[in-house]
């Protein structure tokens, strides 16, 4: 292997965010035509080193070769010019555009100063060829299914010529199903010669679709690996830095017999997810029920209705026979509700106040009359934010470090901490561990266990089904608007929820 | 605290003295851009600029009475300014101060001028609150429609200036309209017993400088120690994490509008209690915008806010004494205010595109 010429090769990459040493003379190389996995916890490097190679950010010190020849990469023109594309986590399509029109975006085939549509449609026949799908061209981006979409994301960058693709997480926003279907195209786009680079944190697909991967810890590589001489657990204890991490199945306390959350035949919905239809769900004390659906099915309207973000046209919601059905935010949590957003940066954190402030919300709202005035943040706040940041392994410079500063995994570190330390009786969390890494994944199923042990009712939305499978008690299967499917967590399997997700069970039923 | 010591001890010493020097730079680009434009409008005129400065600077800050005076001036301009950072720090963006002045303005005029029988203290302190309720009943209204009903604050608050405006000349030139007064829409005086008492004569510069500097501590608590400016602070940094915090948003932006329309309405009392001794059409003309402006300054910081403040009193009462001497617009102040503010939005941006591209020349990338 190490005879044949790299088609990028970084070297001694460093890069520093103020006290943050994010690369430390990191070094990684892609070969013609290989899918090369990047892992790694997070906090590790990876979106840096990304960020660095497609030019959106400048190393500190280090080189960048491109087919042997030594590139600087002033901003991601100079990278897209390069050959390297990038496909980022979040979509970036108009929904109202054509495909065509997403595609061929700011670079439109013109003809006389004005964009050239049949050019346009013809330009993209070569792309879709590569990546071996079909599909009318002339639709909307917003008519699109999310894995269509990626797909239209890919074409973007093969459209603009690149020869080098990185991924950004593609698959947390697909079903197993789709993401088969991902694997597929990128197989075909590498037997095309195109190089993939492939950023995850699910080392079950490293180990299906990549031909060697790079694990980064702290900002250093750990080494370079051909898929052979690795499993999953020598990845994980390079990724972590330990030996004793478990992957399989958590073990679970029984749960008790009394229903702690009752919600009868509730409907309602959060724009712009579906409208939840009729859903009846109960959760026993110290009971963990996992929800799995493809995102946009309902999942969302639950969350919102649940923690009182919505309001239900109709059906009830009751905490310990207390009703909760049109309540607010602030009263679902008076009575007891703890709430994991799914979108950290814009409902679980102020990014620019000091971490401190984000943590102490919880205990500062309890707050009344006079003692409004009274300090907020006190040496006992302060010691009791030490003592979370040293609890949950919180990475921060000091208590005024800024959450805008830190990794989305200690971005989720600081929300579960401020919601599993006020003891809540009903805990809904949604992608709780997305973005956080193995080893503290690992601390924060130990605290929702603890926490369902003390008797709470803990629901967990996840995309993320092996998350499912390991936590939870029972999983619902959550499809256009209504509860299809529910299985035993301990007895179901990966393929059987895939399917309920994709609304199989219910058709075939 | 075993993280704290472990991200601290990986990170070493940032390098070099220049690195350390640039937040210097940034932070003086701005003042030396202002000193910029004052220099040139100053030479324009066939001035030497230094000396005309330094004349400025004798007239606002050279003796006791100077500084008295200036402080004076600064007084109503200063609550004005922290009412505008309370609005600030919920993400309220309101213009509405010039308005509330005005408001504050002629209910303390009024309640000096018509309420009798009272000790000064009361006469004073019901002037203040009327005022200070009025104008706070007003910029709540706005408030309530932008959070309720997502009334733009800006447009809002900019249109209510000119109805407030309009409305307070209307009565002032009618109603209230004292028609000795050589001021246009002037009113009857105030009684001895709403005057604040004068501290330095020949200076106004009254006791009111007290409430001013117990107002200043009070919204330096709030904004930045205590619940409430916590909650505050919250909002304007991210209205969703508040709200799925559970705090009800709307009502702590209400509130916090209500507060900076109350400052506000302090300030217009000040001018008059403290001050003009009565209303007139032109009192607080601009002082409003001003307030907006330095509040921006002050980047919605209380003690920043206070400190610009300072500043600007200082360059208003030299520019007003540069204009006797000088041929120069008697708006040099709000001239190089404008310009620095200017300036301080650009410097670090600016200033990182010359650091960069010398260190690119010299291969220091």
């Amino acid at each position: 292997m190490t005879t044949v010429p790299s088609v990028l090769r970084a070297t001694a990459i460093t890069k520093r965010f103020g006290d943050l040493l994010a690369n430390d003379r990191v070094s990684f190389e892609v070969q013609p035509g290989e899918i090369h996995a990047v892992v790694g916890e997070n906090g590790a490097g990876k979106s840096t080193l990304m960020n660095i190679l497609f030019g959106m950010q400048r190393p500190d010190a280090g080189s960048i070769e491109i087919d042997g020849v030594p590139t600087e990469l002033h901003d991601a023109a100079d990278a897209i010019r390069a050959g390297i594309g990038m496909v980022h986590q979040h979509f970036m399509l108009v929904p109202e555009f054509s495909v065509t029109r997403n595609v061929t975006l700011g670079a439109e085939p013109r003809r006389l100063g004005f964009i050239d549509a049949k050019a346009s449609e013809r330009a993209l026949a070569e792309p879709m060829a590569l990546l071996g799908v079909q599909f009318d061209i002339r639709r909307k981006a917003r008519e699109l299914s999310v894995a269509q979409q990626q797909q239209v994301e890919i074409l973007k960058v093969l459209y603009r010529g690149a020869r080098i693709l990185i991924l950004d997480e593609p698959t947390a926003v697909l079903t197993p199903q789709e993401t088969a279907e991902l694997f597929r195209t990128l197989r075909s786009l590498s037997s095309s010669g195109v190089s993939v680079i492939f950023i995850t944190h699910k080392l079950r697909e490293v180990m299906e679709i990549a031909d060697r991967v790079t694990v980064l810890r702290q900002g250093r590589t750990q080494g370079t690996f051909p898929l052979a001489e690795v499993d999953i657990p020598t990845l994980v204890s390079l990724m972590t830095g330990r030996s004793d991490v478990e992957l399989g199945r958590l073990p679970r306390a029984s749960h008790g017999r009394a229903t702690r959350l009752r919600v009868e035949a509730l409907s309602g919905r959060q724009f712009p997810d579906s409208e939840l239809r009729d859903v009846t769900l109960h959760v026993r004390e110290g009971e963990i029920v996992g929800i799995a659906g493809v995102d946009g099915n309902g999942q969302n309207s639950l969350v919102s209705l649940l923690t009182g973000g919505a309001r239900p046209s109709v059906g009830s919601i009751h905490l310990d026979d207390v009703r909760l059905t049109g309540r607010s935010v602030g009263e679902h949590r008076q009575r007891g509700l703890g709430y994991v957003p799914e979108d950290r940066q814009a409902d679980g954190l102020p990014l620019h106040a000091p971490v401190v402030e984000a943590l102490a919300m919880g205990r500062l709202l309890s707050v009344r009359g006079l003692s409004l005035l009274g300090p907020a943040i006190t040496r006992p706040v302060k010691a009791w934010a030490r003592e979370m940041i040293s609890r949950f392994g919180i990475k921060v410079t000091s208590l005024d470090t800024v959450p805008d500063s830190l990794s989305g995994g200690n971005q989720q570190k600081i929300v579960l901490a401020r919601e599993l330390d006020a003891q809540p009786r009903l805990l809904v969390m949604a992608q709780p561990t997305r973005g956080v890494d193995i080893g503290a994944s690992e601390g924060i199923y130990t605290s929702i266990l603890d926490l369902a042990s003390k008797g709470a009712a803990i629901i967990v939305v996840s995309a993320d089904l092996d998350e499912l499978l390991r936590l939870t008690d029972r999983i619902l299967v959550v499809y256009r608007g209504a509860i299809v499917a529910e299985f035993a967590a301990a007895t179901t399997s990966r393929d059987e929820l895939g399917l309920a997700m994709a609304g199989v069970h219910q058709e075939a039923a | 605290m075993s993280n704290l010591v472990e991200v601290s001890r990986e990170a070493p010493a940032p390098h070099g003295v220049g690195r350390a020097l640039i937040p210097v730079i940034k932070a003086l680009v701005a003042p030396a851009a202002g000193l910029f434009v004052a220099i040139i409008l100053i030479q324009s005129g066939g001035f030497q600029p230094l000396p005309t400065i330094l004349v400025g600077l004798e007239y606002s800050l050279g003796s006791v009475e100077a500084i008295a005076r200036t402080v004076a001036w600064g007084l109503p301009l200063c609550v004005a300014t922290l009412g505008v950072v309370v609005a600030y720090r919920t993400g309220m963006f309101t213009v509405g101060a010039e308005g509330q002045i005005y408001v504050g303005a002629l209910v303390s005029a009024v309640t000096g001028a018509y309420v009798g029988g009272l000790v000064p203290w009361a006469h004073q302190a019901l002037s203040i609150a009327l005022a200070a309720l009025t104008a706070g009943a007003v910029s709540a209204g706005l408030g309530w429609l932008a959070a309720h009903w997502d009334v733009d604050i800006v447009l809002s608050s900019l249109l209510s200036n000119y109805v407030l405006l309009g409305l307070c000349i209307f009565l002032a030139s009618g109603v209230f309209n004292d028609p000795a007064a050589e001021a246009p829409g002037a009113t009857l005086p105030i009684q001895p017993s709403a005057e604040f008492l004068s501290l330095i004569p020949r200076t106004q510069l009254t006791v009111a400088v007290f409430l001013v500097a117990v107002l200043c501590i009070g919204a330096w608590w709030i904004l930045e120690r205590s619940v409430v400016g916590y909650r505050w602070r919250m909002i304007g940094e991210s209205p969703r994490f508040a709200t799925s915090s559970g705090m009800d948003v709307p009502r702590w932006q209400v509130l916090s509008l209500a507060v900076s329309g109350a400052c506000c309405g302090v300030a217009g009392a000040l001018l008059v209690l403290a001050s003009q001794g009565r209303f007139a059409s032109e009192i607080a003309i601009g002082l409003g915008w001003i307030a907006v402006m330095l509040a921006l300054m002050g980047r919605a910081k209380p003690l920043l806010a206070i400190l610009w403040v300072g500043v600007y009193s200082v360059m208003q009462a030299a520019s007003r004494k540069i204009e006797q001497v000088a041929d120069v617009p008697s708006d040099l102040a709000v001239l190089v205010i404008c310009t620095i503010l200017i300036a301080a939005a650009a410097a670090p941006g600016a200033v990182d595109l010359v650091v960069s591209t010398w260190r690119r020349r010299r291969g220091m990338a």
